[in-house]
């Protein structure tokens, strides 16, 4: 049900961006974070980049995505840490 | 110390992971920079369902992609008007600011502001011929034959043709028969206005005249004199001249109250200010020897003065 749940959210993030509903695709995209893992983002990244053809430019959501995931995985355990206190 | 060993293998087996799906990354993205058709074609396959549910948010006649759009509208709207009020409101204080400093320079040329009585209008076309209207002032409020008529501040529409001691009659400029001479600013042309009858007047000019609709129609025999706007073209570029039509600001069944100046136009034909131009011009060629000789003495003095050390 929760992987469901999930799911939805994923494609939800990619139909507001599609949509240019930037920023709650940002807010999306910070809940998936938090639940889930930002690596799931990545590939979304690429397809996106696929769709919108910025292979043949440069790759904004691929690379963007690629830094959200590093910095994610650096900030996550410490706001889970706070939390959890 | 077995537990902060395994901590610490923890840790960099996790930045290990990091630095793996980093790498995979960058090459992956390196790998699209090579062939973006291929990575176009996936993202698009993959995309597909995704790009169903935006064509239909876009296009869809459904209740709920229209309340999202017409919403979406509405704050582009929105925002539109509100630059649009925040112009409006910029351009009002340019009016007004132009209005005073206008007034300011009248007055440094010594015109004077003639005034004017407001009359309410008792009958209209309808009840009248066409383009005549009745007003409630006559002569014993100092209205006279001659005298122009105004809506507003200086929107001029026409002129008392005759007057008894109670009420008056006004003709408008839009009569058909009656002709004046106008300039239209904007295309900087004089040309003759002629009536066409319910509150349209025509304007001729040649081909070429730079006419256009919004041109500003002035009476120059009148101060102020503004007529109107240009509301319609006519232009066949067969023909060798355009019309514009002029509507009144407001329509004549409308017109509630006007005001009627008290200084009476004077048609004048054009030999008569023909005449009237060559005696200005005369009158100010012809300098008086005296002030000419000290004149002379002054400007002899003051370079005498200026190139003495």
């Amino acid at each position: 049900m929760i992987f469901i749940l999930y799911l939805i959210l994923y494609i939800f993030i990619a139909i507001l961006i599609v949509q240019n509903q930037l920023l709650l695709a940002f807010l999306a995209v910070l809940l998936f974070t938090y639940y889930r893992s930002a690596v799931w983002l990545i590939p979304l990244g690429f397809f996106i980049d696929g769709y919108f053809d910025a292979f043949f430019s440069v790759p904004v959501f691929s690379l963007a995505a690629i830094s959200w995931y590093v910095a994610s995985e650096f900030f996550k355990p410490r706001l889970r840490g706070y939390v959890s206190q | 110390m077995k537990l902060h060993s395994r901590h610490t293998s923890k840790k960099s087996k996790r930045t290990q992971q990091i630095v793996r799906v980093v790498v995979i990354s960058v090459a992956l993205v390196c790998f699209g920079l090579v062939v973006p058709r291929l990575f176009s074609l996936a993202g698009k396959i993959v995309m597909a369902p995704v790009h169903s549910v935006h064509t239909w948010i876009q296009t869809s006649d459904s209740r709920l992609p229209q309340y999202f759009r017409d919403r979406s509208e509405l704050i582009n709207r929105i925002a539109e008007l509100e630059q649009a009020v925040a112009i409006a409101s910029g351009t009002d204080l340019t009016q007004q600011r132009l209005y005073e400093e206008n007034q300011w320079l009248r007055q440094l040329l010594g015109v004077q502001n003639d005034s004017r009585v407001a009359a309410a209008v008792i009958a209209r076309p309808g009840q009248l011929p066409y383009d005549y209207l009745q007003i409630d002032r006559g002569t014993i409020d100092g209205i006279q034959a001659g005298a122009p008529v105004y809506v507003g501040k200086d929107n001029v529409i026409g002129v008392v043709t005759s007057t008894t001691e109670r009420y008056s009659f006004v003709e408008l400029f839009t009569t058909p028969g009656f002709s004046t001479t106008a300039f239209i600013s904007g295309a900087n042309v004089m040309a003759t206005i002629d009536g066409h009858g319910g509150g349209i007047a025509r304007v001729r000019v040649p081909q070429g005249v730079p006419l256009q609709v919004g041109d500003l129609v002035h009476l120059p025999s009148l101060d102020p004199g503004v007529f109107g706007r240009v509301a319609y073209l006519e232009n066949e570029p067969s023909q060798p001249e355009q019309f514009g039509y002029i509507a009144l600001s407001q329509p004549v069944s409308s017109l509630h109250y006007v005001s009627v100046g008290k200084e009476v136009i004077h048609p004048s034909e054009p030999p008569v200010i023909e005449e009237r131009v060559r005696a200005v011009i005369t009158q100010a060629m012809n300098i008086n020897t005296a002030q000419l000789n000290l004149a002379s003495t002054t400007i002899i003095s003051t370079s005498t003065a200026t190139t003495t050390p």
